[in-house]
């Protein structure tokens, strides 16, 4: 009985503010430019996630990516998202989604609306996304580049980007499925 | 002896030519009567935004007043004749021009229709504005020059970068600092575009000259100090070069090859690859460096007005390259500007001008081409259909200021090509623009310096390297060096990178 104050203190911990352990991630998009798909990938996600499916009005689900992670196959294009025409990575470091509200609305499958923050700039968004038994998470949505400040509008360059994201907790991690 | 212009005749006839290829809706359009808005050019509250600042702000150019401006006789355009090279004169043609009386042919006044101000406008390009020894009628004649220079002529013998002009009967005289000095290309086989990157060897023509004619050293120093030095600039590498013997100036002129350009305020160490005219409608900045805005048809003329010789009276933090001590302003009634007439003419020939047709047709290979344009993100900097979209890229070593990224198209990354044109000249903004790409197949050298003389050389990995030795501009007494920036296509495949290149060559 000893061990219980010091399990219950561990997972007070873990759900409330620590880092959650991730065993692999996945955070990826594609923008359309001059007909092309512009495939890209953003790494070194770092997530806070609280979530019990029986207590989704507990759910705590914050995410992160460094901009200086992005890569889209052609470096100057990389080192060009840096700046403040674009990401403006030295003011705005990261990207960060923050969950406001999650609903169930399947077998294994949700929905939240998320607090999205790119340079400086939040928008919600509205995720739909699944959660494995194997404490994998995985969502896509889409967004108007514009609406953060992204760029400007471009003959060729379009204004929606496709984001999906994919991020497996270790199997210890607090979070469990039904 | 101080300006004279003239008009063309066969520069008409050409122009005629050019408009049988029009739509025949458009041409109709061109030959109803035609009352023109001419812009105010000298306005004070356009000139107020259309420089940017240069790199060093405090000497970025303070322009004439209004008053001033206006205070400069309006410049006179004669008939003009063509020059033939040595050899290639019809007999007693030398003798016939002495004997012309002088005619004016640019009247505002019989312009009814706008093809009539079109074609008027061509006159505007081809007219002078320095019949006082830019060009002389002793190099014209000289086939030495023509030898050193390797002129280009076309298939009648013609040297078409200038004209000759009778001011009066007796006085037959070159025409100098024209558009179509700079702006005029011969084809290999002869042919000529007019507005086009031109390939005069204007350079290596004063280099002759130097080395040839009696030419004072001071006047060769003092060339060098008014066109290109910019004093602000601690060790100023062309006031250095102006201190130099006669000899090191023309070793430097030699060293720019035919389609870079020996322009006021730009540089000889530093030379810019000529622009071309055609397709000019569709750019938001003027000049490599962007340094003129190109908002309508006013600010076309404002730039020709400036870089006909008003530039050189401006001041930078107080040096005048134009003044007497290059401080003071001279008299502006010993000076000389166009009319609002034919600065409204010559931008209406200059958004005229159409690209020759190509022989490089689409092919399955070009095709593949166009893929890997769009595959590597070309699109994003030269998007169809100008082929550019229009922006200012900085160089390294500047930093873009908060306001500029409010007031201008600034695409915020350096692509790493030489920064010294737009860090240590006149016209110097910390910039350059996203040129076009329309026309590749009959232009070059490349690059804002002329540094590759071919397309092929800008994927060329080679070039990368210490010891490449560049096929365009070297650099006097430099035998290797790297071309960097711009590195692009160059880790594709062999026959993507030759698909990309048959697919530039048709645009």
């Amino acid at each position: 009985m000893k061990l219980l104050p010091a399990l219950l203190l561990l997972l007070a911990f873990a759900w409330s503010g620590g880092r959650t352990e991730i065993e692999n991630s996945a955070v990826s998009f594609q923008i359309q430019n001059a007909g092309i798909t512009v495939n890209g990938t953003l790494e070194e996600l770092e997530a806070d996630i609280t979530f019990d499916p029986n207590q989704l009005g507990n759910a705590d689900i914050r995410a992160s990516v460094p901009v200086s992670s992005i890569r889209t196959g052609i470096s100057l294009r990389d080192k060009h998202l840096q700046r403040p025409d674009y990401f403006q990575a030295d003011k705005y470091p990261r990207i960060e989604l923050a969950s406001k509200v999650v609903r169930k609305t399947g077998r294994n499958k949700y929905e939240g609306v998320f607090a999205l923050t790119m340079k400086g700039i939040e928008r919600d968004v509205t995720i739909p996304f699944t959660v494995s038994s194997a404490n994998e998470f995985t969502g896509s949505f889409r967004v108007n580049r514009l609406d953060f400040g992204l760029g400007q509008e471009s003959l060729v360059l379009a204004d929606e980007v496709a984001i999906q994201i994919r991020v497996k907790l270790k199997e210890s991690m607090p979070v469990s499925v039904r | 002896m101080k300006q004279i212009s003239f008009t063309l005749l066969l520069a008409v006839v050409a122009g005629l030519f050019a408009y049988t290829t029009q739509p025949a809706g458009e041409k109709a359009l061109l030959s109803v009567p035609f009352t023109p808005e001419i812009p105010r050019t000298w306005d004070s509250t356009a000139l107020a935004d259309y420089e940017l600042p240069l790199a060093t702000p405090k000497a970025s150019p303070k322009n004439v007043s209004p008053d001033y401006y206006y205070q400069m006789p309006e410049m006179v355009i004669y008939k003009s004749y063509p020059i033939y090279a040595p050899g290639r004169e019809p007999k007693g043609y030398w003798e016939w021009l002495h004997q012309q009386e002088p005619e004016v042919v640019f009247d505002p006044a019989k312009l009814k229709t706008e093809e009539d101000w079109i074609k008027a406008g061509e006159l505007v390009f081809d007219a002078p504005t320095d019949t006082s020894g830019v060009f002389t009628a002793r190099e014209v004649r000289d086939p030495a020059m023509y030898a050193y220079t390797k002129m280009p002529l076309t298939k009648d013998g013609i040297m078409p970068f200038a004209r000759y002009v009778v001011p009066k009967k007796g006085l037959v005289v070159v025409s100098g600092l024209g558009c179509v000095m700079c702006h005029t290309r011969v084809l290999p086989d002869g042919s000529v575009i007019k507005g086009a990157q031109g390939n005069q060897p204007d350079s290596k023509r004063v280099a002759f000259a130097y080395r040839n004619y009696n030419v004072p050293e001071p006047a060769a120093q003092g060339f060098i100090r008014a066109l290109m030095s910019a004093p602000w600039l601690a060790d100023d590498p062309h006031t250095q070069l102006s201190k130099q013997p006669k000899a090191v100036i023309a070793d430097a002129l030699d060293a720019m090859p035919p389609g870079t350009m020996l322009r006021e305020g730009a540089g000889v160490l530093f030379p810019p690859q000529i622009p071309n005219l055609i397709g000019v409608k569709d750019r938001k900045y003027l000049d490599h460096s962007g340094i003129n805005r190109h908002r309508n048809i006013g600010d076309l003329m404002r730039y020709a007005a400036l870089n006909q010789s008003v530039n050189m009276i401006a001041s930078y933090d107080g040096f005048v390259p134009g003044g007497k001590g290059f401080k003071e302003v001279p008299d502006p009634k010993k000076g000389l500007r166009y009319s609002e007439a034919q600065l409204y003419a010559l931008a209406r020939y200059i958004y005229s001008l159409e690209h020759p047709a190509n022989p490089n047709k689409p092919t399955a290979l070009s095709k593949h081409g166009e893929l890997i344009f769009a595959e590597q993100g070309c699109v994003t900097c030269h998007t169809p259909p100008a082929f550019t979209n229009n922006m200012l890229t900085p160089v390294d070593g500047f930093t873009v200021p908060d306001e500029h990224r409010k007031k201008y198209d600034i695409f915020d990354i350096s692509i790493g090509t030489d920064p010294n044109y737009t860090m240590k000249t006149r016209r110097g903004t910390g910039y350059y623009k996203v040129p076009s790409l329309k026309g590749l197949w009959y232009r070059g050298p490349f690059l804002h310096d002329g540094s590759l003389a071919n397309l092929e050389d800008l994927i060329d990995p080679r070039r990368l390297r210490d010891d490449y030795v560049p096929t365009g501009f070297k650099g006097a007494g430099v035998t290797h060096r790297a071309v960097r920036g711009h590195e692009f296509g160059m880790e594709l495949p062999e026959n993507d990178r030759k698909a990309l290149l048959a697919y530039l060559k048709t645009l």
